[in-house]
C-alpha cells in the first residue's frame, strides 16, 4: 500500500515540478577522468551445471564499446589446489569441465597482459530443506473487495551459521519458455519480519531473497499476500517454487545489486530525468573480486512442484 | 571543599557588583517617533562614546553610569536622526525616546556587527535592514529575506532557485528559525523557491552563524531570530501588492492610541489560479490541479500598565498541491470516477508574551506557545455505474506527519552594573512527533489489509537553563561567559548536555577589533528531506537512544573594524573550525519515498563532520551607492561507518569557493537600482565515471539471449569513485532590479522590476546519464531550472 502510497505522491511532486518549472536539458561537456581499466569477472556456481566464468573489462562511462574479454588465462582452484584451466567459449564465456561440490572451496583466478590480474573465491552450500510452503485463499480482501492469497513457506534451518536464501516462484509457459520475474510484482503486501529487513523491496529486485537472522538454526517462515495471477490456479501451467541456498557473496550481490541499479544516475530504466530527482544517492555495486569487479558466488537449490491440483 | 571555594568565588563576585550599586540606573524603550513601533538594535551611549548599550528585541534598554548628573545619552540607530537627551535623574519609571527616520539620508545596507563593531560583545551575526530587502532583485518579484542572507559570507543556498540556507557548512535543518521567539520547523514553499517569511511583515532579523548566545539552543549552525512588526500606535497604515508569483495585503493600526495596536498581513500565491483554468482547458473540464501557498501573520500588543505590554502573535502557513478529477462514462462498459488528491503542509504558531520591567536594572519576558509542522497527503476516489450519480463509498487513504511543540519560557535580562550584563532563563518544551501515520477508510476497510495505521506518536520533553554574562572592561576589551543547560527526554531515556558559550574581544588602535569564540550546540531533532530536492516531504524525527544527538562545536577568531573615521566602509575576517558528531543520514540509496522501512532501519547514524573556512566581507554602508562583496573559502567533509565504505567524502553542501557581490545605488528620490552577483564552486555529486556488465545470474539462467535492458544478463552497472566525488559545472548568476516610487496624496506606490539570471546562465539542478537516440551514443546531462526570468510587482502603500 505504501508502495503505491509512494507512486501517488511521486506523481504529483512530478506534475508539480514540471507545472512550476521552466526547465532546460542540456548535454554537458564531459571530460573523463583518467583512469585504468581493470577486469571484470563474473561466476555463480551450482552443483548441477558445469563452472562456467565471464571475463570483461570496465570502460568509460561514455564508451559504447564492447566491454568482453576474449583472450584471458581463467584458472580453476579446488580447495587451493589447481584443478582446472577454463576454455573461451564465446562473447566473454570461459568453461571448465568441472562440476562444484558442496562444501569444496573454488578459487578462479584471471590473467591478461594488459590488465592487472584479478581473483575470487567462493563455497558452494548445501541445498536448503523445504519443510512446507501453502497457499491459503481468501482470509482477507483487497480494497477493492478481491480474496487475497497469502503463501507461507517453511524452511528447516538446521545450521548454526548465517544462511542465505532466494525464493523464486514461477509458472513454466510452454508456450514461452522464458520465465520473467513476474510473480513479484503479484506480491500485494510485504509484511513478512524477514523480507522487510532483507529482501530490498522498495528497489524492485529481481527474486527475493533473505538471511536467516530472524530464524537461525530452527525451522523458518516466510509468508506475503500474492494478488490474483501470482498463484496457482485451475488451468494454469506447471506452477514452481524454486529455493536457493546462496552464499553470502551471492547474497551481498543480490542486495547491492537492487538498490545499486534503482539509483543509478543515468536515464537508462527510464526515460524522465526527473524520476531521478527521488531517488537516494548512487551507491557502488558490491564484489568479491580482488582487484577487480565482478561476483563470483554459488548457490544450490531445490524445486517444488507446486501446480494446481483440483 | 568545592561548594565552599563556589560560595567563596561567587559571594566575591556578587560583592564586587554591589560595590558599584551607588552608581545611576537608566532604561526605558526605543521607538520611532512616527508610528511608536519599538525599535530593536539602538546604540545608546554617554556623549564621549566611552559607554553604551543597544536595545533588545523589545526595543527595551538599561544602562548604568558612573554619575548621573550633566551626562547626555545618544541614541543612534541606521536611518534615523541622532537623538540626544539629558538624562532625567528623577525619572521612575521608564523612559521613552523617540527617533525620527532621517529621510535626508540614504539607508544603508548593515550587515555585519551592530553599529560598531569593535565595541559590541557580538560577533558572526548579520543583520540586513528589511526596508531595504524589496528594493532588492527578486525571483517572480518576491523579496525574501533568506535570498538576501545567500548572498553574505558563510551562507550559501542549498540548490539553485532554493531559498534554505546553510550555514558554515551546516544543513537547513541545523538552523534554529524562530519568530517572535517561538520555533517554526518548516520555513520554505514548494522546492524552496521562496520562504515563509513575507518581508511587509518583518521588523527585524537577525542571523548568528556562530558565537551563539547563551539564550539559544536546539539546532547546530545557526540562528534565524525573527521578530515581527507590532503595529503602528498612531495612525492606520496598510500596503498591498501584487507581483508574478503572490498578491499580499497588510493593516496595522491603534486600537487604543499610543497604548494597543494590532498588525495583520496575508500573502497568498497566484500559481493555481492560471494552473486551474490550464489543466480544465487542457482536459474538456474534467481535471482541475495546481499549487498555492498562504502565509498568515497577526499580532496584537498592549500596554497593560507602566512596567507591563502584552503580546498576542500568530502565524498560519499553508502549501497545497491539488488534483481533482471527475470522469463521466461514456459508454455502458466504464464506471464514471471521481479523484481527489490533495498534500497540504506548513506551519501553525501561537504565542502570548509578557513584558515586566521589574526594575531599572531588570527586565523580564515570559512566553507561552505553541507552533506545529504538519504534513497530510489524502487520496480518494468514487466509482458509479455508467448512466448513475450513485458513487458509493469513498475509498480514501491518508498519510499525516508532523511534529507539535508547546513551550513556555522565561527570559531575564539583569543590567549589573556598566560592566555586568546578565542574561538568564529557561524553557520547558514539549514535543509531539507524529513519525507518519497511514490511515485507510473506505469499502472493506474492516477486512482489508490497508485499514491499518502504522507509525505512531512520541512525547520528548526537553528542559533548558541558560545565563550569560556580557562583560565591558573599559572600552577596549570585552568578554561574554554563558552556558546553555540543556535536558531532554525521550522514551524513558534522558540526554544532558551543558554548551559552554565564550566570546573575547579586544580592540585594536582605533578602528580594529579582534574577537573569538567558542561554542557548542546540541539538537534532538532529526529531519530526514530528500535529497536536496527541497520537497515537502520532510520528516522530522526526534533523538532517541537509537538515534542519538547531534553535537557540533564551533571555534572562530576574527578580526575586523572600519576602514575610516567616517565609518563608510568596514570589513572582517572570520576563521572558523567545527566539528560534529552523532549526524544522521539516509543509508546508502535510501530515500524518502523507500517508505517501507522503519525510520531507523533508513537511516545511519554516528556520523561525524569538520568544516574549516574563512570569510571575508567588505561593505560600503553610507553615501548613495552602497553594497557588500564577500569571498568565502571552505571544506565541508563528513563520515558515516555505513556509506563511502567508512571513508571522509565531501558533503553534500560543500563549495571550496563562494564570492558574492551587491550594489545598490539611489538614482534620485524616486528611482534606485540594485544588482547581485553570485559564483560558486559546484556542488558535489556522485557521477559513474566507469562501467562494466553486472552478471544478472537469474535473468541469464532464464533468458540468456535477452536483448530487452529490463531482461539483460549484462546490464549496466557504474562506477563512482566514491560519493560525492565529482562536481557540477560552477555555479554563478546576475540579478537586477529596478525600483521607481512615487508619493501620492495618501502614501506611496512602487513598481519593481527584477531580472532574475540576467546573462541566462543554466546551471545545474542536478547531473544525469542518458542515450542520445540520434547516435546511440551515452552523453552526460544537465538539468536547469531557471532560465533568465523577468518579473514586475506593485506594491501600494496608505
Amino acid at each position: 500500500m505504501s508502495r503505491e502510497f509512494s507512486t501517488a505522491l511521486n506523481k504529483i511532486t512530478l506534475l508539480t515540478f514540471i507545472l512550476l518549472s521552466t526547465s532546460c536539458i542540456k548535454e554537458v561537456d564531459y571530460i573523463a577522468a583518467p583512469f585504468t581499466s581493470q577486469l571484470v569477472l563474473s561466476s555463480i556456481i551450482n552443483p548441477d551445471s558445469l563452472i562456467k566464468a565471464h571475463v570483461g573489462k570496465t570502460i568509460s562511462i561514455t564508451d559504447t564499446s564492447s566491454a568482453i574479454v576474449e583472450n584471458a588465462g581463467v584458472f580453476l582452484f579446488e580447495n587451493g589446489v589447481p584443478i582446472d584451466t577454463l576454455d573461451y567459449q564465446s562473447d566473454g564465456w570461459y568453461v571448465s569441465n568441472v562440476y562444484p561440490q558442496v562444501g569444496f572451496i573454488y578459487r578462479l583466478e584471471t590473467y591478461h597482459p594488459a590488465f592487472s590480474s584479478v581473483s575470487s573465491e567462493c563455497m558452494v552450500p548445501p541445498p536448503p530443506q523445504i519443510n512446507s510452503f501453502l497457499f491459503t485463499v481468501g482470509e482477507t480482501l483487497d480494497q477493492e473487495g478481491i480474496p487475497i492469497t497469502r503463501f507461507t513457506l517453511r524452511l528447516n534451518d538446521p545450521d548454526p551459521n548465517i544462511n542465505y536464501y532466494e525464493l523464486i516462484l514461477y509458472s513454466e509457459n510452454p508456450l514461452d519458455p522464458i520465465i520473467q520475474p513476474t510473480q513479484l510484482t503479484r506480491i500485494t503486501q510485504l509484511d513478512d519480519p524477514t523480507l522487510i529487513a532483507d529482501a530490498n523491496w522498495n528497489y524492485s529486485p529481481s527474486t527475493l531473497f533473505f538471511s536467516d537472522a530472524l530464524f537461525n538454526g530452527i525451522i523458518g517462515e516466510v509468508s506475503f499476500n500474492l494478488m490474483w495471477g501470482g498463484y496457482p490456479s485451475p488451468g494454469d501451467p506447471p506452477y514452481y517454487i524454486e529455493l536457493r541456498n546462496i552464499s553470502s557473496s551471492y547474497y551481498k550481490y543480490l542486495k547491492s545489486w537492487s538498490v545499486h541499479r534503482f539509483n543509478q544516475n543515468s536515464t537508462q530504466n527510464t526515460r524522465d530525468p526527473l524520476t531521478l530527482l527521488f531517488q537516494g544517492d548512487p551507491v557502488e555495486l558490491y564484489s568479491n573480486v580482488n582487484n577487480g569487479y565482478g561476483i563470483f558466488g554459488a548457490y544450490n537449490q531445490i524445486l517444488k512442484d507446486a501446480t494446481y491440483i483440483p | 571543599m568545592m561548594v565552599t571555594r563556589v560560595v567563596i568565588l561567587l559571594t566575591l563576585f556578587f560583592t564586587g557588583y554591589a560595590g558599584r550599586a551607588q552608581q545611576c540606573v537608566i532604561h526605558g524603550y526605543v521607538k520611532d517617533a512616527t508610528t511608536k513601533e519599538s525599535i530593536i538594535g539602538v546604540s545608546i551611549s554617554n556623549a564621549s562614546f566611552t559607554l553604551g548599550t543597544s536595545t533588545n528585541n523589545f526595543g527595551f534598554f538599561t544602562m548604568t553610569l558612573p554619575q548621573c548628573e550633566n551626562d547626555t545619552l545618544v541614541a543612534r540607530f541606521v536611518g534615523y536622526q541622532a537623538q540626544r537627551f539629558k538624562i532625567d535623574t528623577l525619572a521612575n519609571g521608564p523612559i521613552e525616546i523617540l527617533l525620527t527616520v532621517d529621510n535626508n539620508m540614504t539607508k544603508a545596507v548593515v550587515i555585519t556587527d551592530n553599529n560598531d563593531p569593535t565595541l559590541t560583545n557580538k560577533m558572526s551575526l548579520l543583520t540586513v535592514p528589511v526596508d531595504q530587502l524589496k528594493k532588492m532583485p527578486s525571483l517572480f518579484g518576491e523579496a525574501d529575506v533568506m535570498r538576501v542572507f545567500q548572498l553574505m559570507a558563510g551562507v550559501q543556498g542549498g540548490k539553485e532557485g532554493t531559498s534554505g540556507i546553510n550555514v558554515r557548512g551546516g544543513s537547513p535543518d541545523q538552523n534554529l528559525y524562530l519568530l517572535d521567539d517561538v520555533p517554526l520547523y518548516n520555513v520554505n514553499h514548494i522546492g524552496g523557491f521562496l520562504s515563509t517569511f513575507d518581508a511587509s511583515a518583518i521588523k527585524n532579523v537577525e542571523l548568528y552563524k556562530g558565537s551563539f548566545p547563551a539564550r539559544y539552543g536546539g539546532r547546530l549552525s545557526s540562528v534565524l531570530d525573527i521578530r515581527m512588526k507590532d503595529g503602528n500606535m498612531k495612525k492606520r497604515q496598510g500596503e498591498y501588492a501584487v507581483g508574478t508569483l503572490a498578491m499580499k495585503l497588510n493593516l496595522q493600526g491603534p486600537i487604543k492610541q499610543d497604548t494597543s495596536s494590532y498588525f495583520f498581513s496575508l500573502r497568498r500565491c497566484n500559481f493555481d489560479l492560471l494552473t486551474r483554468v490550464a489543466a480544465l482547458m487542457g482536459s474538456q473540464g474534467e481535471v482541475q490541479t495546481g499549487y498555492t501557498f498562504f502565509d498568515l501573520y497577526g499580532k496584537v500588543n498592549t500596554l497593560l500598565n507602566a512596567k507591563q505590554r502584552l503580546y498576542v502573535t500568530v502565524y498560519a502557513g499553508r502549501d497545497r498541491i491539488f488534483i481533482n478529477s471527475n470522469n463521466k462514462a461514456v459508454n455502458p462498459s466504464e464506471y464514471s470516477s471521481k479523484f481527489l488528491s490533495n498534500i497540504a503542509w506548513g506551519n501553525q504558531m501561537a504565542s502570548v508574551r509578557l513584558n515586566h520591567v521589574f526594575s531599572s536594572k531588570m527586565f523580564g519576558n515570559t512566553t507561552l506557545a505553541f507552533t506545529r509542522y504538519a504534513y497530510n497527503n489524502n487520496v480518494s476516489g468514487q466509482q458509479a455505474p455508467y448512466g448513475s450519480n450513485d458513487y458509493g463509498e469513498k475509498t480514501r487513504i491518508q498519510f499525516t506527519s508532523g511534529v507539535t511543540d508547546l513551550l513556555v519560557k522565561q527570559d531575564f535580562t539583569l543590567q549589573v552594573n556598566d560592566e555586568h550584563s546578565l542574561q538568564f532563563g529557561v524553557n520547558v518544551i514539549l514535543h509531539q512527533f507524529n513519525q507518519g501515520r497511514i490511515k485507510y477508510t473506505g469499502p472493506n476497510a474492516g477486512t482489508s489489509s490497508l485499514g491499518s495505521q502504522r507509525g505512531n506518536n512520541l512525547l520528548g520533553f526537553e528542559n533548558v537553563a541558560y545565563v550569560e554574562d556580557n562583560i565591558k572592561l573599559g572600552e577596549k576589551t570585552g568578554f561574554s561567559v554563558g552556558v546553555h543547560l540543556s535536558n531532554y527526554n525521550i522514551q524513558r531515556k534522558s540526554f544532558y548536555s551543558v554548551q559552554p558559550r565564550l566570546l573575547a574581544r579586544r580592540k585594536l588602535g582605533r578602528r580594529s577589533v579582534v574577537k573569538g569564540s567558542f561554542v557548542t550546540m546540541k539538537q534532538y531533532t532529526h529531519l530526514l528531506s530528500s535529497n536536496g530536492a527541497g520537497l515537502p516531504s520532510d520528516l522530522w524525527i526526534p533523538a532517541t537512544s537509537a538515534l542519538p544527538p547531534s553535537n557540533c562545536m564551533q571555534v572562530a577568531l576574527g578580526l575586523g573594524g572600519t576602514l575610516s573615521e567616517d565609518k563608510k566602509w568596514d570589513w572582517s575576517a572570520e576563521f572558523y573550525l567545527k566539528k560534529y558528531t552523532n549526524l544522521v543520514e539516509y543509508q546508502e540509496g535510501v530515500s524518502f519515498f523507500s517508505n517501507d522501512e522503519s525510520i531507523t532501519d533508513k537511516v545511519t547514524n554516528g556520523g561525524v563532520g569538520r568544516v574549516a573556512g574563512i570569510d571575508l566581507q567588505l561593505q560600503k554602508l553610507h553615501g548613495r551607492t552602497t553594497g557588500w562583496c564577500s569571498y568565502t573559502l571552505s571544506k565541508n567533509d563528513r563520515r558515516f561507518d555505513s556509506l563511502n565504505n567508512g571513508n571522509w567524502f565531501p558533503f553534500r553542501y560543500d563549495r571550496t569557493h563562494v564570492a558574492t557581490a551587491v550594489i545598490n545605488h539611489e538614482i534620485n528620490e524616486n528611482i534606485s537600482i540594485s544588482a547581485t552577483w553570485m559564483y560558486s564552486t559546484g556542488s558535489p555529486v556522485t557521477l559513474a565515471q566507469q562501467q562494466y556488465g553486472a552478471f544478472n545470474y537469474f535473468n541469464y539462467q532464464n533468458n540468456p539471449q535477452a536483448d530487452d535492458p529490463m531482461y539483460s544478463s549484462f546490464p549496466t552497472a557504474q562506477i563512482y569513485n566514491g560519493r560525492n566525488s565529482s562536481r557540477m559545472p560552477a555555479y554563478h548568476k546576475l540579478d537586477l532590479a529596478i525600483n521607481f516610487t512615487k508619493q501620492l496624496m495618501h502614501g506611496s506606490r512602487t513598481w519593481n522590476i527584477s531580472i532574475f539570471n540576467a546573462y541566462n546562465r543554466q546551471n545545474p539542478f542536478y547531473l544525469f546519464y542518458r542515450v542520445d537516440r540520434a547516435d546511440q551514443r551515452i552523453k552526460l546531462y544537465q538539468l536547469s531550472i531557471f532560465p533568465i526570468i523577468p518579473s514586475v510587482s506593485y506594491t501600494r502603500m496608505f
